[in-house]
């Protein structure tokens, strides 16, 4: 598929603007090239609520992300009571809302989040994860790391609460 | 940080003109424009995606506040204003 070290080349280069991104909006940021992951903490701009963002990379750019929500130590990824809750009242930023619930697990539901895939995934009819950059054109569009974690963000502030 | 500048228009800014500061989380780098007040948002957006060159989607912007502008109203309608800073975000939902 694809070495680690390509990988980690392919990170680093997206990390430029990922980077400029986060220190932006205050945002601690961190990537760790041993185990090809990066832990991000969002901030919802209306509560001060954080969270806690993280993705793996093994096997990036040919396989998407991927992308959970986790408690404050970094544990627990994928539960439901560490991702952000659409508002039920609210409207998504972009019309249908990023995260699910699917089961007991909660999804970042996107062509560019790995576990959106696959028989255990909502979509397992998008079939196989690397063709995740030509997946459902008409939805939300994030190939590199910077745009996905502005998507990510985008809909965060929308929300309200946890789920589930 | 150092700004790339960049006028998408040489017109001079006026009463009908926006001068704003794009950002996008490709790159570290923003990129200045100076766009008529009514120009639609999404117009906005996708001529400064295209320089970004962030290809594909739809893209529109957040402001300050983190409010995503209605890709299809007008940049002063958008409460846009002479100095303001926008970020680059797709505007498409999830799945």
């Amino acid at each position: 598929m694809i070495t680690k070290e390509a990988t980690i080349a392919v990170v680093e280069k997206e990390l430029e603007g990922a980077r400029a991104w986060a220190a932006r909006n205050s945002y601690d940021f961190m990537w760790d090239p041993d185990t090809l992951t990066l832990h991000v903490v969002l901030r919802h701009r209306s509560s001060g609520e954080l969270f806690f963002l993280s993705g793996e990379f093994e096997s990036y750019p040919v396989l998407p992300p991927v992308w959970t929500f986790a408690a404050k130590d970094w544990s627990g990824a994928g539960e439901l009571v560490h991702c952000p809750k659409p508002d039920a009242n609210g409207q998504a930023p972009g019309g249908s809302w990023l995260f699910i619930a699917h089961g007991p697990r909660a999804v970042i539901c996107a062509p560019f989040s790995r576990l959106s895939y696959g028989d255990q995934g909502p979509h397992a009819a998008w079939g196989d994860a690397a063709h995740w950059q030509s997946v459902e054109p008409g939805r939300v569009h994030a190939h590199e790391i910077g745009p996905m974690l502005a998507v990510i963000d985008r809909d965060l502030q929308y929300t309200k609460g946890r789920m589930p | 940080m150092e700004s790339t500048v960049q006028d998408a228009q040489q017109k001079g800014s006026g009463h009908d003109d926006l001068r704003v500061t794009v950002f996008s989380p490709r790159v570290p780098d923003p990129r200045q424009y100076t766009w008529p007040k009514n120009k639609v948002v999404g117009e906005a957006a996708r001529e400064a995606a295209n320089d970004f060159e962030q290809t594909g989607g739809t893209p529109g912007f957040q402001n300050s506040e983190k409010r995503v502008l209605d890709n299809s109203k007008r940049l002063v309608a958008e409460g846009v204003r002479d100095g303001d800073t926008l970020e680059l975000v797709d505007t498409t939902g999830g799945v």
